[in-house]
């Protein structure tokens, strides 16, 4: 069975329901496929669970055998430093790369827009576990939310601040090779943030001035926040490490929505494009079966594929 | 060359358009289209201002499309003959509006003349605009409007005519264009309070100002009495070729109980206009 066929299955199987979901998707288990995806379409842990199992390394086998040249793990710092090296094992071991995991982000708290000395102590301490786990498993992007940001405090100065900051961190962070990813997120769902747009932080990764502080582009969160999706893909593109993907409205499987799944066109025309990252988190599905969720970005992100060539 | 044609400069009476002549259209010699219309369809004029009307007009007519708006009341009757309306009666300038008290006579008056000639045909819209901003404030603007709208709304309703405020991006095509938002037009819409007000939401146009298209259509679904299309980024075709998945959009236009015209106003690149067009009508046909 090739990938084709198989995520022809897969995406079938999504309207017939659970029991023929489970029948036919096993039936697949143990296929392979010869042909590998040309952007680096990373999807996480859990994706796969069903398939797979629960075991994360045998979910990174699984996400190997179906085309997908990178992983991408939010939770990476979190896990026993065994468990990272066993992870970065295996995906060595299978030729496949890294996404960003997460670094820092706290939502509640203003951090990245004040100018304090014990908040640069913390973030900068933040950035030196990041770069362990990083030596640990050759991870080489971590993505940074900026924070809340601050009401009393003029705009312009917290955009400074924000700058001071990720110089210190991308400082850090670029002594181990490891590259910060700032990520906007949209206002209606994270209300009260202060990185929301991308020629915000475009401005803001030009101002810092490291090649160690880009941008990770989440196109359902920028699909929220200000549309134009391909002018500013177009605008920031030195500045873009990495891309999530969800469609809108709802975050579900691209293709589900208003954002053309083609739109990644105008991503594969470019050079040097890094990782690529498959992140979908709620299934268009009333009834929401694990796994029926991450079955159609696949089949989708095949379009994705057939966009390019 | 097609990329040099802006809508204002056609508004404006500029006869510079298109030199490539359509006289090969391929799309021509296909058989017409048989669309199933629950989204009914009118295209603008001004995209294709080098086919002359009456040939433009057979050609969505066996397209599908119900109507090409944005049509001058003297022009009616080519559209009459292929059994075409005017979905969108032009009135005033863009850029002078309806938010500056100075401007309302003039506007009102030919908004007040689109509303009769509309009205006469049955026809069901007539377009207005905020007006650019030149520095006055968006608050005192939107006052403005309230004020001018009040005045015709009355009439408007007599005559079953809704006058629409197009929503324009400010970003790009129309720099400084006061109606710029949709949160903005609502609350013009609501503080007018007659069903015969509402807004022409651009999808295009709010695509480039504020994405979160769906979401809007939904949220805004009261105050949307019209739509435009277009491609983003370009405002060419509809397509593969940019950001928005088109027929996705059409469908929550068509959830959200809407029962007007949706005005293709995307300038062709493709070396085919009118099978731009009719790929186009067969994408939103949903």
């Amino acid at each position: 069975m090739n990938r084709r066929s198989f995520i022809a299955v897969g995406t079938a199987a999504t309207v017939l329901g659970s029991t023929a979901l489970t029948t036919d998707t096993h039936a697949a288990d143990t296929s392979a496929s010869s042909q590998r995806f040309k952007l680096k379409y990373a999807p996480g842990p859990g994706m796969f669970k069903n398939l797979a199992g629960d075991n994360v390394l045998d979910q990174i086998k699984f996400i190997h055998d179906q085309g997908f040249g990178a992983f991408f793990d939010n939770g990476l710092m979190g896990r026993p430093a065994d468990m990272q090296e066993r992870i970065a094992q295996t995906l060595s071991g299978l030729g496949m790369e890294l996404g960003p995991f997460v670094l820092y982000a706290d939502f509640g708290v203003k951090s990245f827009v004040l100018s304090s000395a014990d908040t640069r102590k913390m973030l900068t301490d933040k950035a030196r576990q990041g770069v362990e786990t990083a030596k640990r498993t050759g991870a080489k992007w971590a993505l940074m939310v900026p924070g809340r940001y601050d009401e009393s405090l003029e705009w312009d100065y917290q955009t400074a601040n924000v700058i001071d900051n990720l110089k210190y961190c991308a400082d850090i962070c670029g002594q181990g090779g490891l590259t910060i990813v700032i990520e906007p997120l949209n206002p209606h769902d994270h209300p009260g943030l202060f990185l929301t747009k991308i020629p915000q932080a475009y401005q803001i990764c030009k101002a810092v001035g490291s090649p160690f502080c880009k941008i990770v582009n989440d196109l359902y969160h920028q699909q929220i926040t200000e549309g134009n999706l391909i002018p500013n893909i177009n605008r920031a593109w030195s500045e873009i490490a990495a891309f999530h993907i969800g469609d809108n409205p709802g975050r579900k499987e691209p293709g589900t929505g208003e954002i053309n799944i083609k739109i990644s066109s105008a991503i594969s025309t470019k050079k040097d494009i890094q990782v690529f990252c498959v992140w979908s988190t709620a299934s268009a599905a009333a009834d929401e079966k694990e796994n029926r969720h991450f079955w159609r970005p696949i089949g989708n992100a095949t379009a994705f594929e057939e966009s390019n060539s | 060359m097609t990329a040099d044609i802006t809508r204002r400069g056609f508004l404006a009476g500029s006869t510079a358009g298109l030199a490539a002549g359509l006289a090969g259209s391929a799309w021509a010699d296909e058989p017409a289209l048989k669309l199933k219309g629950r989204i009914r369809q009118s295209v603008c004029r001004w995209c294709y201002s080098s086919i002359p009307l009456d040939s433009f007009a057979a050609s969505c007519a066996r397209i599908g499309l119900q109507s090409i708006e944005l049509v001058e009341p003297a022009d009616w009757p080519i559209l009459k003959k292929h059994g075409l309306i005017c979905a969108m009666t032009p009135s005033h300038s863009i850029t002078k509006g309806l938010n500056r008290i100075e401007n309302h006579p003039e506007c009102l008056a030919k908004i007040r003349a689109a509303i009769e000639a509309a009205s006469a045909e049955n026809f069901p819209n007539v377009i207005c605009f905020s007006g650019n901003r030149a520095g006055l404030d968006d608050a005192e603007g939107l006052k403005n409007c309230e004020i001018a709208i009040k005045q015709i709304a009355g009439f408007a309703e007599e005559k079953k005519v809704t006058l629409c405020m197009e929503l324009l991006n400010s970003k790009r095509n129309h720099k400084d264009y006061m109606c710029d938002r949709t949160g903005w037009g609502a609350e013009l819409v609501k503080r007018v309070g007659s069903p015969r007000f509402k807004l022409l939401y651009d999808i295009y146009h709010m695509q480039v100002q504020e994405g979160d298209v769906i979401a809007t259509i939904r949220e805004y679904a009261d105050c949307i009495g019209h739509y435009h299309t277009a491609g983003v980024p370009g405002r060419n075709e509809i397509d593969d070729t940019q950001e928005l998945n088109y027929p996705a959009i059409m469908k929550a236009i068509l959830d959200s109980g809407f029962g007007g015209y949706v005005g293709q106003e995307f300038i062709p690149r493709q070396k085919d206009p009118l099978a731009s067009l009719a790929k186009a009508a067969e994408l939103c046909d949903i």
